[in-house]
């Protein structure tokens, strides 16, 4: 799954993020995104629509962060996935 | 004698200076150190040139140093505002013009929207921000919250108010127009802690999980108690319901309020509040809306020990009734019975009592009933009138507030929530004015007419959908419009939904006729 696809969401779900010309590095949650329920959306993206197993442990602040943080959270996973 | 705010926190301070008060994070303080930074900050604040009743805006997210503004400001002799964070800067300016405001404390996440709201506002004399870098050039005299709470207070401290004196500026949300501040005084607020913490008893054992807000007056009361009693708040921003779990296991939490959505979202398997036993929780309290029942359920599975309330309040009387625990089995659905001190009364439109089972608006008669809206004496009227049955020599002094919300009795007298009498909106728990996000629609230039109206919602309690009429016919491109709207407004207020219509019904008077608009959605009122 690309970068681009999670900013896409992102940017399509949140518009803040797109009238706000947000960074990949900005931090989501602390500018006020994305909140408690939309990371909520964010996490059933990831996992209904991509396939992306997330564990509850996983459902941590820093993962979500920012773009880069999601992405890499994302790739983390699907590396995982490839290997087991 | 304690008869203003931060007296409570005094008097807790003398009797156990140790004792852990506030916790948020790493930051963990005593009694004794509450005390001397609320002591230092209040002084700095005189200095600063607040003078007495000056209104100070507190925008900020959960954390210390919001709480200890809060009691500052009252020991400065000024008014607390607390804004709450998601709030943007068109509805942060136009509380800070509503109130003049004199001052503002704020943090560096909130900067930013500071900058923008102080740009168009005009009473704002000087900003106090919480932050560890350099200050920002903000073009009025601006200071750091760190060297306000740090430096010792002087001995010599005059203390300016009484417990009439206006205290706080909770600002909220009706049927129309913007939001307005509801004023209480310290008096109010200190009875609001006396009686819901003699009902949820609250003592110094006590470790309350501060999830809601301050600028709610639920959250705002659970700092309060936790004063009064000498007990211990913990503030815990978070993203994730499983991160209050891990909360209220590490910090031993004996208490935690909350609103539907956030119950919903600590119900949910991935908050693995199931995962663990909770022997320290005695209790959960429910306010800001009607608690789904299938959310009810799955948390008295998981806290098979801990007892459940049910309450209900509005800002205007700050808190009116609660479902005692035992109750909670028998009539999931009951709002309960009025708080100690209080009275409730259910009248029909000319004021007379009604019979168990008949919609009646909600009356309520006690030691919380607000002051009334600040600047707005029309509407206050409506909203606190005389008591209707009391007799005449008493005069017509004493106020009450009709709360606007119908409701009936079952014949114990155990209360249900019926309907809104109005068009008020409830989402996330926040009250939202259909105004408010009408005339943001407006500002889309794309509009002859807009109405929105609340939809039910398993989560949110309301959602919100707008019916639009384009002008000139145009196309409405309704997800443009709702990102218009999202980069004006905090979620909760964002319509999900958008409707275009040739025109929007009316009444015989020429008003927009918002009952039918819910009947075409299928809502019975």
């Amino acid at each position: 799954m690309e970068k681009q696809a999670i900013r896409k969401f992102i940017y399509d779900k949140f518009p803040l993020a797109k009238s706000r010309k947000l960074q990949d590095s900005s931090q989501l949650l602390e500018e006020g995104v994305l909140d408690s329920l939309g990371v909520l959306e964010l996490v059933n993206f990831l996992q209904d629509e991509h396939g992306i197993p997330i564990d509850d442990e996983e459902l941590v602040p820093e993962n979500f962060a920012s773009i880069d943080a999601i992405a890499a959270f994302v790739e983390a996973k699907v590396e995982a996935k490839g290997t087991r | 004698m304690d008869f203003l705010v931060h007296h409570m926190l005094r008097s807790s301070a003398e009797r156990a200076p140790d004792k852990e008060s506030i916790v948020c994070g790493d930051e963990r303080l005593s009694y004794r150190e509450t005390w001397e930074r609320v002591c230092a900050l209040a002084s700095g604040l005189r200095e600063l040139g607040m003078e007495r009743g000056d209104r100070i805006g507190v925008y900020m997210e959960p954390s210390v140093a919001q709480a200890l503004s809060i009691l500052a400001i009252c020991r400065a002799g000024g008014v607390f505002v607390p804004i709450n964070e998601v709030l943007f800067p068109d509805q942060v300016t136009h509380i800070a013009n509503d109130c003049r405001m004199r001052g503002l404390v704020t943090s560096k996440a909130r900067l930013d929207r500071t900058k923008e709201t102080l740009s168009s506002t005009e009473t704002i004399r000087f900003v106090v921000v919480a932050t560890e870098d350099s200050l920002p050039d903000l073009g009025l005299e601006t200071r750091r919250f760190q060297d306000l709470t740090t430096g010792s207070a002087p001995s010599a401290f005059r203390e300016w108010s009484i417990e009439k004196d206006l205290a706080a500026l909770i600002y909220t949300s009706g049927s129309t127009g913007r939001a307005k501040g509801v004023m209480l005084n310290h008096a109010q607020i200190m009875a609001g802690s006396r009686i819901v913490s003699t009902y949820l008893e609250i003592g110094a054992s006590d470790r309350t999980l501060a999830a809601l807000p301050f600028s709610f007056d639920a959250g705002l009361n659970q700092l309060m108690t936790a004063m009064e009693h000498g007990a211990t708040v913990v503030i815990r921003p978070f993203t994730f319901a499983r991160e209050l779990v891990k909360t209220l296991v590490e910090e031993e939490i004996t208490g935690m309020g909350a609103v539907p959505p956030l119950w919903s979202l600590v119900a949910q398997p991935s908050s693995g509040l199931h995962k663990h036993p909770y022997p320290h929780l005695r209790y959960i309290s429910n306010t800001g809306g009607a608690m789904p029942p299938s959310v009810l359920e799955s948390l008295r599975k998981s806290l098979p020990t801990t007892k459940v309330f049910l309450m209900y309040g509005l800002t205007e009387a700050f808190r009116s009734t609660y479902l005692p625990p035992e109750e909670v089995d028998r009539r999931p659905t009951s709002m309960g019975k009025a708080i100690p001190d209080t009275e409730i009364l259910v009248v029909d439109d000319e004021g007379k009592p009604v019979a168990p089972g008949e919609a009646g608006e909600l009356v309520h008669r006690g030691p919380t009933v607000s002051m009334g809206y600040w600047g707005q004496p029309e509407l206050t009227a409506k909203v606190l009138r005389p008591h209707p049955y009391l007799p005449p020599e008493l005069g017509k002094e004493e106020k009450v507030v009709y709360s606007g919300d119908l409701v009936k009795t079952d014949e114990e007298g155990f209360l249900y929530f019926v309907a809104r009498r109005d068009a008020m909106i409830k989402s996330s728990g926040f009250r939202i004015s259909p105004t408010e996000v009408e005339q943001v629609l407006f500002q889309s230039g794309r509009l002859r007419e807009a109405a929105v109206i609340g939809l039910p919602d398993e989560l949110l309690g309301q959602s919100i959908k707008a019916f639009v009429v384009p002008r000139d016919g145009d196309a409405i491109d309704g997800e443009a419009l709702i990102a218009f709207c999202a980069e004006r407004m905090p979620r909760h207020m964002v319509p999900r939904s958008v409707e275009a219509l040739s025109s929007l019904p009316k009444t015989g008077s020429g008003k927009i006729d918002y009952p039918e608009l819910r009947r075409r959605e299928g809502l019975s009122r």
